[in-house]
């Protein structure tokens, strides 16, 4: 079936490319045929302080080591044609040491399987990442190569560039959009390419890519009255091997996932702007043994947003309900990223080790209603805003040993009055075990981003706090409480100085403090000498925790040393 | 206990740092702004070259970022004295698919009234800024050529941003072209 969808998307994407290729090219700026050239380059060198000794503490730390990463992307684009890519390159210094006349490796950049054309003696890795061609007329596009790609509110597929977290899937094969009159088509078949080379996190044990199946088409229809509708099919096979051929040889298999999704957006009904969202899942064999309810239990996934705004009031009303929908994920978990996240409803800066297991729940309901008040519209707008989700996975993949009902309620306000401005969020997340009377568990949280004028400096200063109590569970830690901190002064935008400071309690950071074991400082030196060029310098430590960004949640480690980053585009 | 440091590779690899370093300041000659499409928070389709003739100030930013919140303001007065006199502002959020119900609220309760571009799936932030850092600000001319780029916002920033507007808008202010027709 993957074959027969894949298969008919690259002929319809090659009859689409000779009808755009058709199409008469006249009055438009795409029509140039200057050449016009974007470069970007982002460079971090990093060295790491590591705490381990070779055989007592008061060993040479012959641990530390430097890493450089550099980033290189250029979009070509001449008339109606693009082409961009994207160049990773990694190395690693003082990675090695002799004892008693033996070469020790500290540690592998790089594993044997994976294709690297530079000699292993030079400790370093490079991959041309992301490569694509694409030709653009007002009719459409198609891609050729790495894309990106959303359909619906990405509860079906949703891959996309997350340099927040270092994640950065693409779809390697071909992608075409299609618009004749009202409509958008969508499709898009080829494998799953990820980013090999992290930009903010240690590169180690580079493992290779396993390059996933993927096919899908969405077609919407927009301005039918008040009202977009659309529809979408997606399928997934997943290999147990890195590399190109893998993929190859799922073709013609069963696949291991298949969505099918219907969407609405609805303006203006009833005074409401509506968006309703509706998915089912469907498992081959492989994916079965994943389950943790009847194997044969097909997935479904609901979504539902409503919007209105009754004078200085706004109001979003969000509701879910998923059931068996993460299991698509299942086999992604030990590459840290996923091909499909659903609308979780939650405040990310809030998420945590254990409130992350209810987002990537594979049974669970919830919804939100968040009202803002426009006091002075663009200036002051305070809001309030209450959780309420109920988990009822358990076992397998998802450690609770109960279902779970989580309600969190917030308050926040921004107020942005020129030169000062401040963005205030506060919550309590209480998470409640069914037959559990021995308490719940108890999350407060608070974050603020202050700016104000300092004669003719700029100071900002950022903070964010949470304090966990646990209730009584099998997997029981220790209360924690963790403050993070940014006090920033800026002369324009040209120089900055920071002065971060974190601290943590929390038993599952493993990262320890460089001013204690609980307190870590840093201080960043920031250089704008132009608009599009950065320098920083970073000298000091933060902690390890876990941070999501775009729905998806990486447990990052810890840093300790220095790093120059330079990011210029031009 | 015989350990000795090795320090390998070092020359070769700082060549890459070196063009890490230096390849920022070459210059070049004004680009063509990449096109691209995409639909609004209302569902209605914008394309880039349509707006040739007209100043375009290309603003990305997300519902979670908080200097593209205080940036906002500013662009919307900018947009408000000068979208007579050819300019306009292309706010662009790369609020993912799924957190794209967020963004027209936010949008209705600040009471912003330049057009919202949705990019779902980063394919356009993508080709501008690679490095996906926010905000980020494309300034393109009448000609469709990229003019400048900025990247993040500090106050201030929205003074300097004015005046390179104000310049571009003078630059064949006799035939301002109009701001394209909205289609389904």
């Amino acid at each position: 079936m993957t074959a027969g969808l894949g298969g008919s998307l690259v002929l319809l994407s090659l009859f689409a490319l000779s009808a755009l290729a058709a199409e008469p090219a006249e009055g438009s700026s795409a029509d140039a045929e200057a050449w016009s050239v974007s470069l970007t380059d982002d460079l971090e060198i990093r060295y790491w302080i590591k705490p381990e000794r070779l055989f007592d503490p008061a060993d040479v730390p012959v641990f530390n080591y430097v890493e450089q990463v550099n980033r290189f992307n250029a979009v070509v684009s001449r008339g109606r044609w693009s082409f961009d890519a994207q160049w990773d390159e990694v190395a690693l210094f003082a990675n090695r040491y002799y004892l008693d006349d033996t070469l020790y490796l500290e540690r592998a950049l790089v594993l044997d399987a994976v294709p690297n054309p530079i000699p292993d003696r030079f400790d370093a890795y490079t991959n041309l990442e992301k490569v694509r061609a694409k030709y653009e007329v007002d009719a459409g596009s198609i891609a050729v190569g790495d894309s990106y790609v959303a359909f619906g509110r990405g509860i079906a597929l949703n891959l996309n560039r997350n340099v927040d977290i270092d994640i950065d899937t693409s779809v390697q094969g071909v992608k075409t959009v299609l618009r004749p009159g009202a409509w958008d088509i969508t499709a898009v078949a080829g494998q799953l390419n990820r980013q090999q080379v992290f930009q903010d996190n240690p590169n180690t044990e580079i493992d290779g890519d396993y390059r996933h199946a993927v096919a899908g088409v969405r077609a919407e229809r927009f301005g039918l009255g008040p009202a977009d509708i659309g529809a979408h099919g997606v399928v997934y096979d997943f290999v147990e091997d890195i590399g190109l051929g893998p993929g190859f040889e799922e073709l013609g298999t069963g696949p291991d996932v298949y969505v099918g999704g219907l969407t609405a957006a609805l303006y203006g009904i009833g005074g409401i702007d509506w968006y309703l969202e509706g998915d089912v899942f469907g498992f081959g064999e492989d994916q079965a043994a994943l389950s943790v309810a009847d194997p044969e239990d097909p997935g479904y996934a609901a979504y539902a947003s409503a919007s209105f705004y009754p004078g200085k009031l706004v109001f979003l009303v969000e509701g879910k309900r998923y059931f068996q929908t993460d299991r698509v994920n299942a086999e992604l978990t030990p590459e840290l990223y996923e091909v499909a996240i659903a609308p979780t409803l939650e405040y990310e800066r809030a998420i945590t080790e254990d409130s992350a297991a209810a987002l990537n729940s594979n049974d669970q309901w919830g919804t939100r209603i968040q009202m803002d008040w426009a006091a002075k519209p663009g200036e002051l707008t305070p809001y309030v805003a209450v959780g309420l989700v109920r988990d009822e996975e358990l076992g397998g993949l998802h450690f609770n040993d109960a279902p779970e009902t989580i309600v969190h309620p917030m308050v926040g306000v921004e107020w942005l009055a020129g030169e000062a401005s401040a963005i205030i969020n506060a919550g309590h997340r209480v998470d409640e075990r069914d037959g559990n009377d021995a308490g719940a568990d108890q999350q407060t949280h608070a974050d603020a981003a202050i700016h104000f004028p300092v004669a003719v400096l700029h100071g900002q200063i950022n903070i964010g706090a949470e304090h966990y109590q646990w209730g009584i569970n099998p997997l029981q830690q220790q209360d924690y409480t963790e403050i993070e901190t940014g006090w920033t002064l800026l002369y324009h935008s040209t120089v900055g100085v920071t002065w971060y400071t974190d601290y943590t309690t929390n038993p599952l950071v493993t990262s320890v403090g460089n001013l204690s074991d609980e307190l870590y400082g840093a201080l960043e030196l920031q250089v704008k000498p132009t608009s599009s060029l950065t320098m920083k310098l970073f000298g000091g430590a933060y902690k390890a925790g876990i941070r999501c960004s775009g729905g998806q949640c990486r447990t990052l480690p810890g840093f300790e040393g220095a790093r120059f980053s330079l990011t210029g585009s031009f | 206990m015989g350990i000795e440091r090795l320090r390998a590779g070092w020359f070769g690899w700082m060549a890459v740092a070196a063009l890490g370093l230096f390849a920022p300041t070459v210059s070049f000659a004004a680009d063509a702004a990449s096109d691209f499409t995409l639909r609004d928070i209302d569902g209605k389709s914008v394309t880039l070259s349509e707006l040739e003739g007209r100043v375009v100030v290309m603003s990305f930013w997300a519902t979670w970022c908080g200097p593209c919140k205080e940036e906002m303001p500013h662009l919307q007065k900018m947009y408000a004295e000068h979208e007579a006199d050819g300019l306009t502002v292309l706010s662009i959020s790369i609020d993912d698919a799924r957190s794209a119900s967020r963004v027209k609220p936010f949008i209705k309760k600040n009471g912003y009234s330049f057009p919202v571009l949705l990019d779902r799936d980063s394919t356009v932030i993508s080709a501008y800024n690679p490095a996906k850092t926010l905000p980020y600000t494309v300034l393109v001319n009448r000609s469709g050529e990229v003019f400048k780029k900025h990247s993040g916002y500090n106050p201030g920033d929205e003074v300097e941003l004015l005046e390179e507007v104000k310049k571009l808008l003078a630059e064949g202010a006799a035939a301002p072209a109009p701001a394209p027709a909205e289609e389904g």
